[in-house]
């Protein structure tokens, strides 16, 4: 993988779009962020234009398991997205029990089911009673609770 | 008299009970998030600042003064005994801290890990203490234009020092910079690059977008390496280690002051944190060392060089941060949130006025805070060390959990959970990348300084008609002009006097 070029290619992409919004403005709002839009474009382009030299690069991920990043990144999302339906409380145990079931060895799953748990329970709860009651932020409740 | 008075009211303070608990706390805290592989001070002191909010100035920022302390010598621990820096600070500490844990002699290395990390710490917070007023006096004399130049100051030092190649920390800086440009802009109040979104419309909040970024690619970093466990070198209790240690220290003054000047130089100078501060002053020691060969092989010396930079760099990297408003260092980054939070905007305010006592308080806590990392880290290290392996599954849940808590509470609102992990999950991939979270975090607190300042001067010029002399003649500007130019040619002229040293080396053969 050549990661300057994909890092050169992607902020082309992102300059362009800034760009692209930054023509609408009027010349006060637009001055500063088209000005750097076309600093991070120069710094994008001089990237590809180095990547042109450097050749194959080491993978960034060698040696990682990729796929327990990519269920992270899952789980992040559909925890986030999930807050409205289910909640703070029950998204973030849920959160817990599967980052806690895949992230751990495959041995006797019942006790550490029930480890997990406890531990996501009580941590979940406290935090949530300290902001609530103590902080008077309101967490974010589900649909049941 | 004014400081003398300030100072005395903060001392006060400082040793209030609650206030001395909390530093303490932060303290004990920070040098196990220190010490734990993947938890930086960074993000401790990132997921904590929502936590703050309630609390009066002081208190909160004597507790995060406590973490970044703590943290910055808990790396240590990791790093002589596992070869992992607990933080990136620690990275130098490796060198020749593993290799002494290996000859059986880990208790010393820590020994002189944590004295080194006092001398450091004390001598870089009394620079602190008497330097930053003056430098708070500069900066009566900025103006928009002096501002302008210093964001621009910062911007171009993000990428010099911070990736392996120059474009890769600039083009941080710069996204950065634009993620700071959307929301409502200044002066006109026009909603820009909102992309429809209502949510984006106040913009990304600083703190929701610095827990992203410090905390979310921590997560995945612990995701790709999950099964991995660390095997500790062998602990072996000594006597009077404390004691060889403190004697290595004092027969090395020169060295010591050397290596806090060097930390604190690179703290003041932004986006170089501490682990640069340890390498360029362990790369000193081992210079200024003859037995250049013993370096890496279990050098106490190098032990020493690493922390009291590392430690001084922390109390450079809050000169600029307290002065200017212009952090020194990711931690400094955080730090800078819980002032915002706090209603304390930094700059020459801080040391006059009624937020004096709040800002010396800061500042005499960080004597404190490294009076107490001593304690801790003499009696309580290999406590510490005990901890090292604590499972990933439990760890990712909770710093997800207590960022997703962060996030919301700044402002209540639900969207910024969304950017939080949004930003956070984009940092790591760029991080794959090369580009560093923190230049980006830079880049988000430099921009509306950068812009404000474009836009002041530009309408003061037009006003005056004379927006080139504004920009170009006022003598500040100039210094700061040409710092920005030396240290974007920075890379290329050492890669010319690398190349010419490495040249006459080859010429002169082997030796």
């Amino acid at each position: 993988m050549n990661t300057s070029r994909v890092l050169g290619a992607a902020m082309v992409v992102v300059a362009g779009g800034w760009l692209y919004y930054a023509h609408t403005y009027s010349f006060w709002v637009r001055v500063f962020p088209q000005v750097m839009g076309y600093v991070l474009l120069a710094f994008g382009l001089l990237l590809l234009a180095q990547s042109v030299r450097a050749g194959r690069q080491p993978n960034p991920w060698a040696g990682a398991d990729y796929r327990a990043v990519a269920l992270s990144i899952l789980v992040m999302v559909l925890y986030v997205v999930s807050l409205e339906l289910l909640g703070f409380l029950l998204g973030s145990v849920l959160m817990f029990m599967v980052l806690g079931f895949y992230l751990g060895p495959r041995s006797r799953p019942v006790r550490r089911a029930l480890i997990t748990l406890a531990f996501s329970v009580g941590l979940t709860g406290g935090l949530y009673l300290i902001f609530v009651y103590l902080f008077n932020v309101p967490l974010p409740r589900g649909v049941w609770i | 008299m004014l400081l003398i008075h300030s100072l005395t009211a903060a001392l006060g303070q400082v040793f209030l009970p609650t206030n001395l608990l909390l530093t303490f706390l932060g303290v004990a805290g920070g040098v196990l998030i220190g010490a734990l592989p993947g938890l930086t001070g960074t993000m401790a002191i990132a997921l904590l600042v929502p936590f703050t909010y309630g609390m009066n100035p002081i208190g909160a920022l004597v507790l995060l003064g406590g973490v970044y302390v703590g943290a910055m010598f808990g790396g240590s621990i990791a790093a002589i005994l596992v070869n992992v820096p607990g933080t990136p600070s620690a990275i130098a500490a490796t060198f020749d801290g593993y290799p002494l844990a290996k000859k059986g002699k880990a208790q010393y290395a820590l020994m002189v890990s944590v004295v080194g990390s006092t001398a450091g710490g004390m001598l870089g917070a009394l620079v602190l203490l008497f330097l930053s007023p003056l430098l708070a006096e500069l900066a009566l004399r900025f103006g928009p234009p002096e501002y302008f130049w210093l964001g621009v100051m910062g911007l171009t030092i993000i990428g010099t020092l911070t990736s392996k190649s120059v474009f890769q920390g600039l083009a941080g800086g710069a996204l950065g910079v634009l993620i700071s440009t959307i929301g409502y802009s200044p002066f006109s109040g026009v909603p820009r690059f909102t992309f429809g979104q209502p949510a984006l419309l106040g913009g990304v909040d600083l703190i929701v977008a610095l827990i992203g970024l410090f905390s979310i690619p921590e997560v995945l970093k612990m995701a790709e390496h999950w099964q991995s466990t660390y095997s500790l070198a062998r602990y072996k209790r000594e006597r009077g280690v404390l004691r060889a240690a403190a004697v290595r220290l004092a027969r090395n003054v020169p060295g010591v002051i050397r290596s806090s000047i060097i930390g604190v130089l690179i703290g003041i100078i932004p986006g170089a944190g501490g682990n640069v501060a340890g390498l360029v002053s362990y790369n000193e020691a081992a210079r200024a060392a003859r037995k250049d060969d013993e370096f890496g092989h279990g050098q106490p010396e190098g032990v020493l060089a690493a922390q009291t930079a590392t430690h001084a760099e922390l109390s450079g990297s809050l000169v600029p941060l307290l002065t200017l408003g212009i952090p020194g260092a990711p931690q400094a980054a955080v730090l800078l949130g819980a002032l915002l939070l706090q209603g304390l905007r930094p700059g020459p305010a801080l040391y006059s006025g009624p937020g004096a006592k709040i800002t010396y308080a800061f500042i005499l806590s960080l004597f404190v805070a490294t009076a107490m990392m001593l304690v801790v880290g003499v009696f309580a290290s290999q406590l510490y060390a005990n901890l090292l392996n604590l499972p990933v599954r439990y760890l990712m849940p909770v710093i997800l959990l207590l960022s997703t808590v962060g996030a919301f509470a700044i402002r209540n609102n639900p969207a910024d959970i969304v950017i939080m992990v949004a930003i956070g999950v984009l940092a790591y991939f760029l991080e794959k990348l090369g580009v560093h979270p923190g230049t980006i975090a830079l880049g988000v607190i430099l921009g509306p300084i950068v812009e404000n300042g474009l836009l002041q001067t530009m309408q003061i010029g037009q006003a005056t008609g004379s927006v080139w002399a504004l920009f170009f003649t006022r003598p500040i500007s100039i210094v700061l002009i040409f710092l920005s130019v030396m240290s974007a040619g920075w890379p290329l002229i050492s890669r010319y006097v690398g190349r010419a040293r490495r040249g006459r080396a080859e010429g002169e053969g082997p030796s």
